[in-house]
């Protein structure tokens, strides 16, 4: 009931109903200008002569391209529909919760009795419903062209439960970016920062479904999946997308096949997102005191995030790749970090269970994220145990030694996260920690990569030694200075 | 009659050292005005956050119309209108429409949305600006589209922090009827505020905070009996200053200071509440000075916030 309200109350605030049918109208517009200019198009492509090539150069037979008005204007209104919901949709979301929190209107909302879900499904669904009402017209054109045959059934369904489920997981991930805590930033600038970086992995993800080894890992993205189900099938988008001479890896059963099951894995990893996000975000909203991320929600988005990265592995990845648990732990350590960050206490909950006296359980908002790290770094080691057939007895020593020392540099990251939350009040002090401690992590990454790669020179031992020595001596450094800040919050300074 | 709300040793702290709210306890009735009064920092905003259900107390327990705050969150929010200190309006949207938004959030019945809100708009002297941009309303203005906001749900209790701050004399007139009728509506209203006069002669009972802790509470008669020892200054002009001089100079041990800043003008301090003001007219009528003007220099409301604030720091 709350959620309906939300919806409705929001939806209503964004766009009046006069308003609504205008933006329909627009909506209908821009269909009937995309067929116009696919029909333009298809005109000036059809009667095109072949290229003559010389028999010499000829690399791939020429493959008639399949155009069609209809086609053409699906393949932009797909496009468009995606861009609309995957990355509009999201920074509209990112710029309506920052603002509402930057001006305190946010408060207002929260003294309401709508439930913290009810408050999120009103920001995620009604705020943004223009963006929503002007994507309706090439979404129900996709839709048209799907019950017309333009485009087969299944590959209708496909795209669309990918649309449902990846819109709702972008604008979730927004609405978490704009709920961070300590970012005081306006609007524009958070929904600027949402839009490129859903932006840039969605042209990653696109990309990784043209290509026969990355298809595997496309379903991480919505965009990726989309690609993989728009390829899967036999027409135009096949035909704009991949170059002649490219064709033929459409012949290879297994590209075939994880083509066909990015949706699938987008699905699931979209919903599995959702849920853990939405709660987060609900918690936030409900208790704005506390971290962003419990510590379970940590460890099960963290879990979350390794799995799909490691699912696509085949089992003898790693005779394959020998460098592949750093590999993958280069690309999740900076998860481990933000999600370590982000489930970190402030220093008031912080100082607040230190002068009750009592040590707080390490699954518990006051706590640092040290058990919540240490969970991360297991369920990573039980995913390689997993998925690497030996893993880890066919490691040579050196790497044993190199993933020992990764994993330390990633428990180390809680006690970081700590010290920045509870030391630094102002933006600019935080920024430049973060700064000094990513100096320190990428001097510690280029060291561990040398010990992974013996034998070493006599620079790279000089590298070696002096990650170690940084290694010990920053976080002694840092747990030094936290016991010092102990010692004070007790006594009460 | 049972009190609408009711905080009982209500503590919050942020910290673990300092208390913002420290073991605050207090009632309010049906249809009177409960005023918190206090310097900056006192605990007023973190005590109407609690009542509002934007924070959790510590310790201690509040009850709204029968209703455990902490318990019935949902409830409890349908049953109050809180309006923040310093509260952000939708700057694009017209009065209409943002009062609109949070009758629709607070699920009123479509029928009688409409009728609310042009109600609320006349009762608050708005319905001139009811199509006009919010960015382009007056503060007063927007202070009272604030206090329709807080009363499109038809409320029971109604929290405003610091209404009145920045308002100009004639938008807090406005503002202070605005509330009176409230008030005679039955609700139970708790305002905090700076401006002393403005509470003055409009709250039933009053709280003063100083430092997180309810230093005095109850009804104002009953603060000020609470700290009789208070000063009065009084300001008393008279026709026969010489008369007046004498009779002031005889008139004992509860005057306790007497100002004349122009002939025949006087401020004068007296200690023991009415009475002794009483006593003090009746010696200079008889000893034939005149009297033409009496009139406190500041309220009863703060007179005893300034007692109990010198109490604090003693």
């Amino acid at each position: 009931m709350s959620v309906k309200i939300a919806v409705s109350a929001f939806a209503h605030r964004s766009a009046r109903r006069r308003h609504a049918l205008e933006l329909c109208a627009y909506s209908a517009g821009l269909v009937a200008l995309l067929v116009l200019v696919a029909f333009w198009i298809v005109a000036q492509m059809l009667p095109a002569a072949p290229i003559a090539w010389p028999s010499s150069m000829r690399l791939a037979p020429a493959v008639p391209i399949p155009w069609s008005p209809a086609a053409l204007a699906d393949v932009f209104s797909l496009c468009l529909v995606g861009f609309g919901l995957l990355v509009l949709v999201p920074a509209q979301v990112a710029a309506t919760l920052a603002a509402e929190r930057r001006s305190g209107t946010l408060d207002q909302l929260r003294s309401t009795p709508l439930s913290p879900l009810g408050l999120l499904c009103g920001l995620v669904v009604g705020a943004p419903v223009r963006v929503y009402l002007l994507c309706l017209g090439p979404l129900l054109f996709h839709v048209g062209c799907g019950l017309c045959g333009v485009i087969p059934l299944d590959t209708l369904a496909a795209t669309l439960v990918v649309l449902a489920t990846g819109t709702i997981a972008s604008t979730l991930l927004a609405a978490i970016i704009a709920l961070a805590p300590r970012q005081e930033t306006g609007g524009a600038f958070v929904a600027l920062t949402v839009a490129g970086s859903l932006g840039l992995a969605g042209m990653i993800g696109f990309s990784f479904a043209l290509d026969t080894v990355s298809v595997h890992w496309a379903f991480l993205d919505p965009a990726g999946a989309l690609n993989a189900a728009m390829l899967a099938h036999d027409g135009l988008w096949r035909h704009l997308f991949v170059s002649a001479w490219s064709l033929d890896r459409f012949h290879d059963a297994s590209y075939l096949d994880a083509m066909m099951l990015a949706p699938l894995g987008a699905t699931l990893l979209a919903l599995g997102g959702s849920v853990l996000l939405a709660r987060a975000a609900c918690r936030k909203l409900a208790q704005p005191h506390l971290p962003l991320f419990s510590k379970p929600q940590a460890v099960a988005l963290f879990a979350l995030v390794a799995a799909s990265l490691m699912v696509p592995v085949g089992s003898d990845g790693a005779s394959q790749f020998r460098e592949l648990p750093l590999v993958l732990g280069l690309f999740l350590l900076p998860v481990a970090g933000a999600l370590a960050t982000f489930s970190t206490p402030s220093f008031e909950a912080w100082a607040l269970a230190l002068r009750r006296g009592r040590r707080p359980r390490s699954w518990q908002d006051d706590a640092s994220a040290l058990g919540a790290t240490s969970a991360m770094a297991l369920s990573y080691l039980a995913l390689l145990v997993l998925k690497l057939d030996g893993f880890p007895s066919q490691l040579d020593g050196s790497q044993i030694v190199a993933l020992g020392w990764a994993i330390a540099v990633t428990l180390c990251l809680p006690l970081f996260a700590l010290f920045a939350a509870t030391h630094f009040r102002t933006q600019a002090a935080r920024a430049a920690f973060a700064v000094a401690i990513s100096a320190h992590l990428l001097l510690q990454l280029i060291a561990i990569g040398m010990v992974n790669s013996p034998p070493f020179g006599p620079g790279e031992q000089m590298w070696i030694e002096l990650g170690a020595a940084a290694g010990v001596l920053v976080p002694a450094w840092i747990f030094y200075r936290q016991r010092v800040l102990v010692r004070r919050t007790l006594a009460g300074a | 009659m049972a009190p609408l709300v009711q905080c009982d040793r209500v503590s919050l702290s942020y910290d673990g050292l300092r208390h913002a709210v420290d073991a605050v306890g207090f009632e309010v009735q049906a249809g009177s005005i409960f005023a918190l009064v206090g310097p900056n920092g006192a605990g007023k905003t973190s005590t109407l956050r609690m009542l509002a259900t934007l924070a959790e107390p510590t310790s201690g327990t509040i009850s709204i119309d029968g209703l455990d705050a902490a318990g019935n969150r949902e409830a409890v929010r349908r049953r109050v209108g809180y309006l923040p200190d310093n509260f952000a309006l939708y700057e694009q949207m017209t009065p209409v429409d943002y009062l609109d938004f949070f009758a629709r959030l607070y699920d009123v019945a479509p029928t009688l949305r409409k009728k609310r809100i042009d109600a609320l708009l006349d009762e608050l002297d708005l319905t001139q600006k009811r199509g006009a941009q919010i960015r382009t309303l007056s503060r007063g203005m927007r202070q009272r589209l604030g206090v329709a906001k807080t009363l499109v749900h038809d409320p029971k209790v109604l929290l405003l922090d610091e209404p009145a701050s920045a308002l100009d004399p004639g938008a807090r007139m406005k503002l202070r009827e605005a509330l009176e009728r409230l008030k005679h509506r039955g609700l139970a209203v708790i305002i905090s505020s700076h401006i002393l006069p403005d509470l003055a002669g409009l709250a039933d009972a009053v709280g003063i905070m100083e430092g997180g802790r309810m230093i005095h509470c109850g009804p104002i008669d009953r603060v000020a009996e609470a700290t009789r020892g208070a000063r009065i200054v009084y300001r008393v002009e008279v026709a026969s200053p010489d008369r007046a001089r004498r009779a002031l100079a005889d008139f004992g041990p509860r005057l306790v200071d007497f100002d004349e800043r122009e002939p025949g003008r006087f401020e004068l301090t007296v200690e023991g509440g009415p009475d002794a003001i009483a006593d003090l007219v009746e010696s200079l009528v008889l000893r034939g000075a005149r009297v033409s003007h009496v009139a406190p220099r500041e309220s009863a409301l703060e007179a005893v916030y300034r007692a109990s604030a010198a109490a604090a720091v003693a």
